[in-house]
């Protein structure tokens, strides 16, 4: 019944993809904020280790990020 | 069905294309959002206050990217509607040949047709019911549903009434014109009337 009304093919990978894109993508960005708040902490207190340590996380968050928005300009202009 | 009738109406299309969707999409996008509000409020919430201003920051930029983000996918799917309805107007009024409407059908990446304001909606739904369940205004958010319900028959009884007069008031293309006028008058007058009863500024969208 349900099926006959919706595409279900389409609507699970639309589940799929929001919910690993819009939520994933999200707290991936949390975790660069964070590492970027803890990296400002840590040049404060002169922790060496922690400094790189955090500015290796935001370096790939920020190219995770950079790389789904290029995905997303990709998906949307060639739909 | 002012046209062909009631049997031009593919009423499992419309449950299908537009009804299921619409339903459909506010729920996704809510609990995507729900659940990266979630997990963003339980990864920033022990940071220390001297570090908020960063957090503040680095919020700002991502907004800025994800505003830009929504702004395109409006552009590139909801502008098309339209152009759909223009070409129907046209297929309707016999200008454009059926076959050339078929041109403009623009699939989603996944074939399915969702609407930027419904997903949008659906998304600001559930940041609020992610950050904390009294932040979302479920008054209001029943009211937008409520709308969206009265949107499908009353713009199919608008756009019948709009015909219907075109084609007996007059011939050829002064009766478009003459409806085209209508309702540019009816829109600006709506909008004056609200303006005047409660005035929409920036401050709204801020």
């Amino acid at each position: 019944m349900i099926a006959s009304v919706v595409d279900l093919a389409a609507l699970w990978k639309i589940l799929v993809a929001t919910l690993l894109v819009g939520s994933g993508l999200t707290a991936l960005y949390a975790i660069g904020v964070r590492s970027l708040a803890r990296l400002a902490a840590a040049r404060r207190d002169g922790v060496g280790a922690d400094v790189a340590a955090h500015a290796l996380v935001v370096a790939v968050v920020t190219t995770a990020c950079a790389c789904a928005v290029v995905l997303g300009v990709v998906a949307m202009t060639h739909k | 069905v002012a046209t062909a009738g009631w049997h031009a109406v593919k009423g499992q299309a419309i449950v299908e294309k537009v009804l299921a969707p619409a339903l459909l999409a506010p729920i996704i996008c809510g609990a995507a959002a729900m659940v990266g509000t979630l997990i963003a409020y339980r990864m920033l919430q022990r940071e220390r206050t001297a570090e908020q201003e960063v957090t503040r920051r680095g919020y700002r930029y991502g907004q800025v990217a994800t505003a830009s983000l929504v702004s395109l996918a409006h552009g590139t799917n909801d502008a098309q509607k339209t152009m759909g309805v223009i070409t129907l107007a046209l297929v309707a009024h016999g200008t454009l040949h059926q076959h050339g409407a078929s041109d403009f059908s623009v699939p989603l990446y996944y074939g399915y047709p969702l609407s930027t304001t419904h997903v949008v909606s659906g998304g600001i739904l559930g940041v609020g019911v992610g950050k904390r369940l009294a932040e979302v205004r479920w008054g209001l958010a029943g009211q937008i549903a409520g709308a969206w319900a009265l949107t499908l028959p009353a713009a199919g009884a608008v756009a019948y009434a709009t015909f219907w007069a075109a084609d007996h008031l007059a011939g050829g293309v002064a009766g478009p014109v003459i409806m085209a006028i209508v309702a540019a008058v009816a829109a600006t007058s709506l909008f004056a009337a609200i303006q005047r009863r409660s005035p929409v500024t920036a401050s709204d969208v801020a």
